[in-house]
């Protein structure tokens, strides 16, 4: 009897388990036949087109319309404009929407995509934008001017809490919209259906610049209040291609928007992969299972000279900062000009950028990386000289690192930023420097910069909008939040402020170059490097333009299969 | 034995309510501000103040656990802070899918394991026993990451015989790589302890007398030596599926997998306290429940273990 029982008790749990296997499985079923049948459609759309390349190899450069185009992603935080707030949202919503402008993706200019046309009043303060006529929601609606109205007041409102509202921060009315003491944004108006008026605090002239963001996407009032909780979740853009499904932590799938006003997309479809680790994404790149990827750390060069991916690989310069800042208004670094010099100077920019980032960074020549419009090159004139360093150190009273305390620098933890504190360690120890090296999360950093209990510290920086302003103005101005150096020039702050009322872009552009000029001689921090992208694309994927912003637009996308 | 399970049961409210607390003070105590964590840029004092009062982190801590302890009676976790989405839906979504891989991951290990231990345990010292004794051992060393990406290349990129990543349609192709690198060193471990155990009471009296009155070798085997030793062996699969259906980390990373253990890592990463702790609540719950199943099974393997409810019923 007894063994018996124990029999049945193993069968019982292996029984027991398949079962509930079986159920969890059995509850797919539907999904499954669903996701078959998708499938089969889709196979049978490309055999078409395959059959039609035959008949037309003449035309081999004519972009052929089908298919679906998988990239990699990260789980997304939120697909609604004003939440989405990190590169992953980012992307696809920028597949998702279409702004007021964009900007080009070779020049990174700005150009008009929603908008029509647009005036600036003389004293630069009050801009109207005429919107296109016929555009539609994905949802069916057409975009009229209230829906901006709408859309970015619900940015600024304090209710909202967006992460990304202080892009709204030069506009009328947007201090009360986030203090809670008012329920609109008094700086903006609809004039008629398909026009609008906003009103600015101060001259910004690089205002249109900023509004190709994705915060400043117009959302449908309609489906957003419709959503409720779920508006991340239930984007309605404007668009080349339509939101069909998000299944978290799987994937993003989107398809095209057959009601586009503009040039309809080539692409069927576009599946966004979820897939938290880079090595197991490129390993589905190079077993075809993904369009687009990031090359991970270690293999870039690997991939750069094997023939079969070499003409796939991206990588150039980002809009993107990475630097050790120093707090002005701590000691040792506070009125030590030379100090900050000696700190700049002894760092071997090239060899971090070579050996530890696999030549994808760019040495740092100054604030503004290439790419935006005004870039000075060389504009920071101490590079690497460790000679040159070790005088700024004696003139700064520390001849040979004598008398100056340890450096503590601060990193975050966890994203292999603690390699190149170690190389500017060992830099730093050949002049006599003491650095000693720790390690924050993310969040603690950022506090103990801002409150000054680290004083010196790695951080970076990404252009929201390519334009050297969104460098110079929240790093250095001095009543910035970002600010974390404390830098205060009034001189700076002087130049800042009429750069932004300059309304002449060449002007605009001299004054933020003396501006950037003024701040490295100031050595306000020691710049590192540019950010540089390294992602690697299908040799079949056409039409295909990563700018620096690492954005991208897929409607003009095919693929060469 | 009714009495015994409604008891344990009724044990889980005091020990959810201890933990809403304690994994409360542990966040509090925590001196990152989830706000700060978020707003990378423009966090003026007003804008942090603005996502404080959304997150429900404005108030003192105290008011904080007293509405969470008022939502979760209705049954509702929150809402996280930085997906802004319902908890509950979060881990409705990711939860299943750790559970499901984490029974295929058990299924292997229990067959595989319970094998090779008993294998090795009957051919003690024979060429078969070192082989498993040799093969647990690496089994046990090698590190998971590794073993899953060699996996993946192996299986995935050169043979292209099976799925490197994602639940794809939900079939069990690709349920196969992530669940044997899930089961690796828990197989092992299950074959070591059979082994061990099996090896125990091999040697007692009562097999040899089973043997001596003639019974055959299997069922000496199987009905008295495999029966007396799987104690310490349910202990282990019970408390490994536990653990399990909590998600893994790095299986989960590497293939790709949306399970729970992913989310509530980056969860802590990213101090979004209602998606910890309503997971670490149902996690709790899964603890509970596995660990009364697995009492369960003691006492239909061994009648001499009782369940013993409130009064002094047997069961």
């Amino acid at each position: 009897m007894l063994n018996k029982k124990v029999l049945f008790a193993l069968f019982a749990f292996v029984v027991i388990s398949s079962l509930v296997v079986a159920l969890f499985t059995g509850c797919k079923i539907s999904t499954e036949i669903a996701t078959t049948t998708a499938a089969a459609a889709e196979t049978s759309a490309g055999e078409t087109t395959k059959a039609e390349e035959s008949t037309t190899t003449a035309a081999a450069n004519q972009p052929k319309t089908g298919g679906t185009m998988r990239l990699h992603i990260n789980e997304p935080v939120s697909l609604d404009p004003p939440n989405s707030y990190e590169s992953e949202g980012i992307q696809i919503a920028r597949q998702l929407w279409d702004g007021l402008f964009t900007y080009d993706p070779a020049t990174l200019e700005t150009k008009p995509e929603l908008c029509e046309k647009y005036e600036i009043s003389d004293d630069g303060l009050t801009y109207t934008f005429y919107i296109k006529k016929g555009v539609k929601f994905h949802s069916g609606k057409e975009l009229k001017a209230e829906d901006f109205v709408y859309s970015w007041t619900r940015l600024a409102l304090k209710d909202t809490a967006s992460y990304l509202a202080y892009h709204l921060s030069p506009v009328v009315g947007y201090d009360e919209c986030q203090d809670g003491s008012a329920k609109e944004l008094k700086g903006i108006k609809a004039l008629d259906d398909y026009s609008f008026q906003v009103t600015l605090k101060y001259p910004y002239a690089d205002f249109i610049n900023t509004l190709g963001h994705v915060a400043f996407y117009p959302v449908n009032k309609e489906s957003i209040e419709k959503a409720g909780d779920k508006a991340g979740e239930m984007p309605d853009g404007t668009g080349p291609f339509k939101f069909v499904k998000w299944e978290h932590d799987q994937y993003v799938e989107l398809v095209r928007n057959d009601d586009y006003y503009g040039q309809k997309a080539y692409l069927d479809g576009v599946k966004y992969l979820i897939i938290p680790d880079e090595q197991t994404a490129f390993l589905e790149f190079q077993a075809g299972n993904l369009e687009y990827t990031d090359i991970p750390v270690g293999q870039i060069k690997s991939t750069e000279a094997d023939p079969q991916w070499k003409d796939g690989v991206i990588i150039h310069p980002m809009l993107g900062l990475y630097y050790y800042g120093m707090n002005l208004n701590a000691k040792p670094f506070k009125d030590n000009l030379p100090l900050r010099e000696a700190i700049s100077l002894m760092i071997d920019r090239q060899n971090i950028c070579d050996v530890i980032s696999e030549g994808v960074n760019m040495p740092a020549t100054g604030f503004v990386p290439p790419g935006i419009p005004g870039f000075q090159e060389n504009a920071m004139g101490y590079t690497f000289d460790l000679e040159k360093a070790k005088a700024k150190l004696a003139e700064a009273g520390y001849p040979e690192g004598k008398g100056l305390p340890i450096l503590k620098l601060g990193y975050n933890t966890g994203a292999g930023h603690e390699k190149i504190a170690e190389a500017i360690q060992s830099d730093a120890a050949k002049i006599g420097i003491k650095i000693e090296v720790e390690g924050f999360e993310w969040g603690t950093m950022l506090e103990k910069a801002k409150s000054g209990e680290i004083i010196f510290y790695r951080l970076g920086w990404l252009a929201d909008y390519p334009t050297m302003d969104n460098f110079l103005y929240p790093l250095f101005y001095s009543k910035s939040s970002d600010n974390y150096s404390e830098y205060n020039n009034p001189e700076v702050d002087k130049l800042l402020i009429e750069a932004r009322s300059t309304a002449d872009k060449a002007q605009r552009e001299a004054k933020y170059q003396e501006v950037e000029k003024l701040i490295l001689k100031d050595a306000a921090f020691a710049p590192i490097y540019f950010y540089g992208t390294r992602m690697i694309v299908q040799p079949y994927v056409k039409g295909f333009y990563l700018d620096n912003m690492e954005n991208y637009d897929l409607a003009p996308v095919w693929l060469d299969k | 034995m009714f009495y015994y399970i409604l008891k344990r049961i009724l044990q889980i409210i005091p020990v959810v309510i201890g933990i809403t607390i304690l994994l409360f003070v542990l966040m509090y105590v925590i001196p990152e501000d989830p706000a700060r964590l978020i707003l990378e840029k423009g966090a003026t004092p007003q804008a942090l103040q603005n996502l404080r009062e959304k997150m429900g982190i404005d108030k003192p801590v105290y008011v904080q656990y007293w509405r969470y302890v008022k939502q979760l009676s209705k049954g509702d976790l929150g809402t996280s802070y930085r997906y802004r989405r319902s908890v509950n839906s979060i881990l409705a979504e990711h939860y299943p899918n750790s559970i499901k891989l984490a029974f295929v991951a058990i299924i292997i290990e229990t067959i595989i394991g319970l094998l090779a231990g008993i294998i090795s345990a009957v051919r003690k010292y024979s060429f078969l026993d070192v082989l498993v004794t040799v093969s647990t051992t690496i089994l046990v060393c090698i590190p998971v990451y590794w073993l899953g990406m060699l996996l993946q290349i192996g299986f995935g990129l050169k043979l292209g015989w099976l799925p490197m990543s994602g639940m794809g349609d939900g079939s069990i192709r690709f349920y196969i790589l992530p669940a044997i690198t899930l089961a690796s060193v828990s197989t092992a471990f299950v074959a070591r302890i059979t082994r061990s155990t099996m090896l125990d009471v091999m040697s007692n009296d009562y097999i040899r007398t089973a043997y001596a009155k003639g019974l055959s070798n299997n069922s000496v085997i199987y009905k008295h030596g495999l029966k007396n030793a799987l104690i310490p062996v349910v202990t282990y699969i019970g408390i490994d599926l536990g653990t399990l259906m909590g998600g893994a980390i790095l299986t989960e990373t590497i293939f790709a997998w949306p399970g729970v253990g992913r989310t509530i890592y980056l969860a802590i990463l990213q101090r979004d306290a209602p998606v910890v702790i309503g997971g670490t609540i149902v996690l709790v719950l899964i603890f509970v429940f596995m660990n009364l199943f697995v009492d369960i099974i003691y006492a239909i393997l061994d009648p001499r273990i009782r369940l013993e409810g409130g009064g002094n019923i047997n069961v």
